[in-house]
């Protein structure tokens, strides 16, 4: 049943206007994958071109290998859950529940057998009479999951299905959603604004700004490794470092323009010579001993300020130099007191440093 | 300006604006021949002429009521679709076709009329499809306003909704749209048979022998003398068209029409 | 190939299909579009035709083309009379009616009372009730056994009853009681988009509250005034029950006299003539208005 979705080049304007694109990717049977960016990046205009509710401008929306642009939504067999539910005010829970399966041909006791196993699913059973507005915000939120599933679509989508709920429902149904999910192997496209969400459900998130695709990759792939500063900014926080590759004595360093140098990673040698910018992970920057032996990028700093966050610290230092860099480390006494005191040795490893072209403009 | 003084205006603002209703109703009680008001006795027997004049009774009954309903439910239909598509669809000239629709409310109602009536001087229609003609153009923008009104009271993504389960547009259309905008549509249609029913400027021109409206036929009587059978036919007619503004007022709040 | 995949599938569609499915809103128009065309511009269109053709005592239409009903209109006294008469009673109207909705219109669009949603339906609801019962009330009241005489003799103001209907004040008062539903409606409408903290904005600058409905609810809701002004100019110009019933036979307004040159003179050609004529001078308060609202603002600049 787990069907494979592909977008080739896909892309969507409203007249001028860019709502998403050009957009390629492909998800896997049974994949679940997060679309992932800020506010009018284009992640709903995607799902509605999924969906086909919108036709793309251009590109074609591939569903098990089939071209699907001119099949309008009702002939597509995709499972789609809104952000505001769309639950139909007029008729109960069973009737929103099995409205999809009269258009299936699937009727009477087969009806309520599938409508009544779709409930139990989600945790529902017993509201089948009730009214979409006779029930709280996570069951609501249940009956469209139970809706979109019911009729064994190819494709599940869900639109930021999760953003009206407080903060422990959201994290309780993230799990319920992560099982049925499981559980019924579908193929399941999921639309987020939060990375924290998009991390915990998703076998790969696909990051998108300003309608482009930056980014489609592993959860830990896109924190270690981000394609685009955008990536970087967006997942987590990140230092960077403005400056230029020299080549000295035949080895590249490093040089910042405050005049920091830094080694480089040995692969590094690809990246261009000339202004480039250096990204490193805040947890990344060591708080190292003072006495141990020197390293390679080991650095005097001088802490400016302190931030306790629970068990971790964040720390703004700034190097010998003049580099101000941010970094997070564990709560542990012996690294509180060497913060407090106000100078530290930082060191920042020469595998943790990642290269960006410099900005543009 | 005071509070009280101004309390005093609204009230009697209100009494001018309803005192013709009140007394034309009120009046049919009198006994005698004379437009009295306040009546000077409590009688039917005006109740009893009006059943007994065949012609008010025709006009009344045979073509007012008739016609009305007919523009009800035509109206009601065209009104639908008009809506829908304006409110639902952006394409190029949409603003231009909303005014379009709206236009008939610019134009006077006589040289509606007037324009009609020439056109059926060239090309015969049946009596009373002229007058349904003529009440439908001029009730169609007031029927489309009240259905945009409860059309965009309504989240279209109800209607994407369905489409993803499977219904085609035009089963959403009736399972889902419909439903959902169906006191919109009802008193859409309670407004077209109100309009229709006391209409007399585009009636004036289009009635025939065998079809003239209740308006009309009052109005041609009113020239020439008055009688308490007028106040009588007034009362029903008032009962009726309030009756209706009620369930217009329980369905969509009467201001709907304001906010388009 | 994605091109030629798209270009297939493309071709594989019935038209019907594909019209319903890129252009839903052609085949949700298309009928009533006609319908408009058909019985509401053709007629207009053909009512300009006639107006400039000659009156024909048998084809009452006839054949030459031509403009002597439009120069019978400006050329002959009586005629300019009846339109001046009309113009100045529809000013009139259109005046009163302004003054009298405006309080009423800002209450209503201010309010939060429980009676506002009754207060509406009364407004609207002798609206619904038509003009014909409506002009039989103001017989009844106006009468010369009326209740307003019958009053005045019983309170000893008059001696015998004076006469009401059938004068230019039973028109006016008329009209102004028929029409005044449409001179509200558009005048809430436009004070309930005036920003109530604008007026507490201009309080705290020291404004008095005639000022600020002078300096700011007014000149706000002037889209209001226009259209409500317009609406009852329109209507009262083109009336015919009420001019007639409450004016009586001698009375001649633009309405009374296109009615009987379409109905009883059957001179087809002159009445739609006049009817445009009508049409035109009703434009009048528009460019009245847009005259006044441009120098206001004029004025502001220089200051
Ligand atoms: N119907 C439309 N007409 C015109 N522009 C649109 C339309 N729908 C979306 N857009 C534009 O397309 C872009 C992408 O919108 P989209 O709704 O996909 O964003 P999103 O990523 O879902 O944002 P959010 O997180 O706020 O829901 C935005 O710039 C938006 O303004
Ligand atoms: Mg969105």
């Amino acid at each position: 049943m787990a069907a494979t979705l592909e977008l080739v080049e896909v892309s969507k304007y409203y007249g001028q206007v860019l709502g998403v694109g050009p957009v390629t990717l492909s998800v896997e049977p049974g994949e679940f994958v997060s679309l992932l960016g800020p506010s009018g990046c284009g992640k709903s205009t995607t799902l509605r071109l999924i969906a086909g509710l919108e036709r793309p401008t251009a590109g074609a929306i591939r569903i098990d290998g089939e071209v699907v642009n001119d099949l309008p939504a009702y002939r597509r067999n995709i499972g789609l859950v809104f952000q505001n539910y769309a639950l139909f005010p007029h008729l109960s829970v069973f009737d929103n529940v099995a409205f999809g399966l009269r258009y299936r041909n699937v009727t009477g006791d087969e009806a309520h057998r599938r409508g009544g196993e779709a409930l139990r699913l989600v945790n529902l059973e017993g509201l089948e009479d009730r009214l979409p507005r006779q029930l709280s915000g996570g069951q609501q939120q249940r009956v469209a999951l139970a809706r979109a599933v019911v009729i064994n679509p190819r494709i599940l989508l869900l639109d930021e299905p999760l953003s009206n709920l407080d903060l422990a429902l959201r994290q309780r149904m993230q799990g319920e959603i992560k099982r049925i999910q499981r559980e019924v192997g579908i193929t399941t496209v999921y639309v987020t604004h939060d990375q924290t969400e998009a991390f915990a459900l998703s076998d790969r998130i696909a990051v998108l700004f300003g309608g482009r695709l930056h980014q489609f990759a592993k959860p830990d792939e896109l924190y270690e490794q981000p394609a685009t500063p955008e990536v970087a900014d967006f997942i987590g926080e990140t230092n960077y470092l403005q400056g230029r590759v020299e080549t000295a004595a035949g080895a590249r360093v490093f040089v910042t323009d405050h005049g920091t140098r830094l080694v480089l990673p040995p692969d590094a040698g690809a990246a261009a010579a000339g202004p480039v910018r250096l990204a490193v992970r805040p947890h990344r920057v060591r708080v190292v001993d003072g006495t141990a032996a020197a390293g390679v990028n080991v650095f005097d700093a001088r802490v400016e300020r302190v931030v306790f966050a629970g068990d971790a610290l964040r720390a703004t230092a700034r190097l010998s130099a003049g580099d101000t860099i941010q970094l997070t480390t564990h709560n542990l006494p012996e690294t509180r007191t060497a913060l407090q005191r106000g100078a530290v040795r930082v060191q920042i490893r020469p595998e943790d440093l990642q290269f960006f072209p410099p900005p543009a403009g | 300006m005071g509070r009280r003084l101004f309390g005093a205006y609204l009230a009697l603002f209100y009494a001018f604006l309803l005192a013709p209703v009140v007394v034309a109703a009120l009046t049919s009680f009198n006994p005698t021949r004379l437009n009295l008001f306040p009546p000077v006795g409590l009688s039917l027997t005006w109740y009893r002429e009006f059943l007994r004049a065949e012609n008010f009774t025709h006009a009344f009954f045979a073509v007012s009521l008739k016609i009305a309903l007919i523009v009800a439910v035509i109206s009601g239909a065209l009104a639908l679709p008009v809506a829908y598509a304006l409110s639902r669809y952006r394409f190029f000239g949409r603003s231009l076709l909303q005014t379009f629709f709206l236009s008939p409310m610019m134009v006077p109602q006589m040289v509606v009329g007037i324009a009609l009536l020439l056109l059926f001087a060239r090309y015969t229609f049946a009596d009373e499809l002229r007058i349904v003609i003529g009440h439908v153009i001029i009730t169609l923008p007031i029927a489309v306003r009240a259905i945009t009104a409860s059309l965009q009271g309504t989240d279209p993504s109800l209607e994407e909704a369905a489409k993803s389960l499977g219904a085609n547009p035009l089963q959403t259309f009736y399972r889902v749209t419909v439903p959902l905008i169906g006191s919109g549509l009802l008193a859409a249609m309670l407004f077209a048979f109100t309009l229709s029913f006391t209409d007399v400027n585009v009636a004036l021109f289009l009635t025939g022998p065998r079809t003239t409206t209740l308006p009309v036929e009052v109005f041609a009587y009113l020239r020439w003398e008055s009688t308490p059978i007028i106040a009588a036919i007034a009362s029903v007619q008032v009962a009726l068209i309030f009756a209706i503004a009620i369930s217009i007022h329980r369905l969509i709040g009467l201001d709907a029409v304001l906010k388009y | 190939m994605v091109t030629t995949a798209l270009g297939t599938e493309r071709a594989r569609r019935p038209v019907l299909g594909s019209i319903l499915q890129d252009r839903p809103h052609v085949i949700l128009l298309a009928l009533p579009v006609f319908l408009f065309l058909a019985f509401l511009i053709y007629p207009l269109l053909l009512m300009f035709v006639v107006s400039v053709r000659n009156y024909h005592p048998n084809l009452i239409v006839g054949p030459r083309l031509t403009l002597e009903n439009y120069v019978r209109f400006i050329t002959d006294p009586f005629y300019r009379t009846v339109l001046a008469n009309t113009l100045k009673l529809a000013g009139i109207v259109s005046v009163i009616a302004l003054l009298l909705s405006y309080p009423v219109a800002y209450y209503l669009s201010r309010t939060a009372s429980r009676l506002k949603g009754w207060l509406v339906f009364f407004l609207l609801a002798p609206l619904m009730v038509g003009i014909v019962v409506r002009t039989y009330g103001w017989i009844v009241l106006m009468g010369r056994n009326g209740t307003i005489n019958r009053a005045l003799l019983a309170l000893g103001v008059v001696d015998e009853p004076v006469r009401i209907l059938f004068t230019d004040a039973a028109v006016i008062v008329g009209l102004v009681e028929v029409l005044l539903p449409y001179m509200v409606l558009p005048l809430v409408s436009a004070l309930q988009k005036v920003d109530v903290t604008l007026e507490a904005a201009a309080a705290t600058l020291g404004a008095s509250p005639v000022e600020v409905l002078r300096r700011v609810v007014i000149p706000l809701s002037l889209p209001g005034v226009i259209s409500g002004v317009v609406i009852v100019f329109t209507l009262s110009a083109g009336a015919i029950v009420t001019p007639a019933v409450l004016g009586g036979p001698r009375m001649q307004t633009m309405g009374t006299l296109i009615y009987q040159l379409m109905t009883a003179t059957l001179n087809w050609p002159f009445g739609s003539a006049v009817a445009f004529i009508l049409l035109a001078f009703e434009a009048i308060p528009v460019f009245l208005f847009f005259a006044i609202v441009s120098r206001a603002s004029a004025e502001r600049g220089r200051a």
